[in-house]
């Protein structure tokens, strides 16, 4: 007899955990079934890669925020570090072209060009943060607006066209696979080894849980801090690329909230403002259910207006659900 | 000891006292006439700037010193602005302006305090007592949807990428498509987004339309680089020349769109014309020689007549 009670005992215990564990995955679900429902151009093939073209930039740009808020930190510099960044891929790429580079050299400059600025940046600010102990939100606000500033002296405030050959990194595709897409799956995969796998990862939560606590059991914080804005650096340079390559042209005025959009999803997906809590998997949910909402708000016609009470809307109801699910462990 | 800090002191009087005589004096040099730029994020605003600049060196030298503002788009740094240039007593402000009603408390008490004030590429609804250079945003919706009528098949559908809401050129643009595209009743208006001004909502918004409308036939933008966007979009899905895109602004890079037959048609809004137009009032009025509010025709410009806007942009320096 209490062998049958504990083995119902566990099993009710694994639904549970099942439910906790999967809340916001079948959220999205969920929407993605609704969406389906309603618009028979939803579940095409090319509205499917269109929507995952689209998410992609927030996307990686949300995965070095889930590290960063799962540590206690945040980042409002990355729109404007993804405009510097991707200017200046696209910028080096057109001069070295221009003075007789081969392709290939080129695009490897201005690639590392962009990446080495935005982990410049992130490394900046981290060193301050670490170095003063100063609050990760201004700091960071600071380096938005440094960030902006630098990107309207590169540009002279104009539009750089004519980039050539380099806008296939955010255009190409390899047979029905864009490449910004190929970019995004290797990045969130390289993001849930590090959380996941490695004893740094567990380093981010653990300081991000109780930073006294990490202190206290022998874990360099500050380093750890350092080196994960260097890593969200290489994302956010690498997102800059593809902003920039995707829109065939370096638009120092783009990415504008990007940053928040990186934090919604990261939020939606069961990441923890306090600290400590989050997923990769739960930040591939939230920027799903944000882009597939964008996308069939679009593919159903309705006016800008009511779009954005709806995404609030959205928003609250899954962060609600998520608590909910997540309250019942306790 | 006693005395020398006395005699300190006093010298030290003497020397503020000196300064503040000084601060009383009308500012050194040649009057300034102060340019405050919308954005200097927006291409087209940036233009009038860089027109500016080069004007005032070239013709007004002598008469007045040109000093330009970024008011960033945002309506409170632009009336910070014009206070602080009434504050330092400049001679005349020539502004676009960020919103028609927020500055123009601002505005009236600058000219109060007896410094004219020139509004280009826009107008505020002050009741006159600014003057103003603009363009008629719904003549430049009606020119190119008129354009648009004579090169769309029959049973067109269209879709329209909007600037941000409640902007008054995104307003009355929208307006003069409607008012055009109405006139023909086969062709049907699918849609409309608002794509605010970017490239980037403009390729994402096109990319869901050419999911979502059948058989699209045409893209009308308030814009051009909403307009390149959703060139950008079509080329990606393999439909580039399947699908019209029409545009406003005649930027260098839409000429260059028109040139190639990647975009039909745009209406080129005389960046120039706002330029020359400013710095004659801003002399005119620094003379104390009567001005008066105008607004310039914006012409169409197609495969026909690219040309010579082509030619315009590479003598402005904005093509190679």
């Amino acid at each position: 007899m209490p062998d049958i009670a504990q083995r119902t005992g566990k099993g009710r215990a694994d639904l549970k955990a099942l439910y906790n564990k999967y809340g916001i995955f079948c959220v999205m679900l969920l929407i993605l079934a609704t969406a389906s429902g309603i618009s028979p151009a939803f579940l095409t093939r090319t509205n499917i890669i269109n929507v995952l073209t689209q998410i992609s930039v927030v996307t990686i740009v949300a995965c070095g925020i889930t590290m960063l808020i799962i540590e206690g930190m945040t980042d409002l510099s990355a729109g404007s570090v993804v405009a510097l960044a991707g200017c200046l891929c696209v910028g080096t790429n057109k001069a070295l072209a221009a003075g007789g580079m081969g392709a290939a050299p080129a695009f490897a400059l201005a690639l590392g060009c962009a990446v080495l600025v935005g982990v410049a940046v992130n490394l900046a600010g981290a060193l301050i943060i670490a170095r003063y102990d100063a609050p990760p939100f201004i700091v960071t606000l600071a380096a938005m607006q440094v960030a902006r500033g630098l990107v309207y002296i590169y540009t002279n405030g104009q539009q750089i066209y004519d980039i050539g050959r380099i806008a296939a990194i955010g255009q190409g595709r390899i047979g029905m696979v864009p490449y910004s897409v190929l970019i995004m799956a290797a990045i969130l995969a390289a993001s849930w080894v590090i959380l996941r796998k490695t004893r740094f990862g567990r380093y981010i939560y653990a300081i991000g849980g109780n930073k006294a606590a990490a202190v206290a059991s022998g874990i360099k914080v500050n380093p750890v801090i350092v080196k994960t804005f260097a890593i969200h650096g290489v994302f956010v340079g690498v997102a800059g690329v593809l902003y920039m390559t995707r829109l065939n042209s370096g638009q120092p005025a783009e990415g504008v909230g990007l940053e928040f959009d990186a934090i919604t999803a990261a939020i939606i997906g069961g990441t923890s403002m306090a600290g400590g809590l989050g997923t990769i998997a739960g930040t591939i949910c939230g920027s799903v259910i944000i882009g597939v909402v964008n996308n069939i708000l679009n593919l159903l016609f309705v006016q800008a207006y009511y779009q954005q009470i709806i995404k609030g809307l959205i928003i609250v109801l899954a962060v609600i659900l998520d608590i909910k699910t997540k309250g019942k462990r306790s | 000891m006693k005395k020398g800090i006395t005699v300190l002191a006093a010298a030290l009087i003497a020397l503020s006292a000196l300064g503040l005589a000084g601060c009383h004096k009308a500012p050194k040099g040649p009057p300034k006439v102060a340019f405050i730029c919308k954005s200097y994020s927006d291409a087209f605003c940036v233009w009038v700037k860089d027109e500016m600049e080069k004007g005032a060196k070239a013709n007004y030298s002598g008469q007045f010193e040109l000093v330009c503002f970024d008011a960033a788009n945002n309506s409170t740094t632009q009336i910070n602005q014009i206070e602080n240039c009434v504050a330092s007593k400049f001679s005349a402000i020539v502004l676009q302006q960020v919103d028609a009603q927020a500055p123009v408390p601002a505005v009236k008490k600058a000219i109060e305090a007896g410094i004219p004030v020139i509004i280009t590429t826009g107008h505020i609804e002050d009741g006159g007592a600014s003057t103003y250079i603009d363009a008629d945003p719904v003549q430049q919706g009606t020119v190119v949807a008129e354009y648009a009528l004579t090169k769309l098949p029959k049973g067109a559908k269209v879709c329209i990428l909007q600037g941000p809401a409640g902007n008054f050129h995104a307003n009355g643009r929208q307006k003069g498509f409607e008012t055009v595209l109405a006139t023909r009743p086969d062709i049907q208006v699918v849609d409309a987004q608002i794509g605010e001004w970017g490239k980037e909502k403009a390729v994402t918004i096109t990319q869901n339309w050419l999911s979502s409308v059948k058989g699209l036939s045409c893209i009308m933008s308030h814009n051009d680089d909403m307009a390149l966007g959703a060139y950008e979009a079509i080329k990606m899905a393999g439909k580039a020349g399947q699908i019209q895109i029409y545009g406003v602004d005649a930027l260098a890079a839409a000429c260059v769109a028109v040139k190639e037959g990647r975009m039909e048609a745009t209406v080129f809004q005389n960046a120039i014309g706002y330029a020359e137009k400013a710095l004659e009032f801003a002399s005119k009025a620094l003379k104390k020689e009567p001005i008066q509010s105008l607004t310039l025709a914006s012409d169409l410009v197609t495969k026909d007549n690219v040309d010579q806007y082509l030619e315009f942009h590479k003598k402005l320096g904005n093509l190679k």
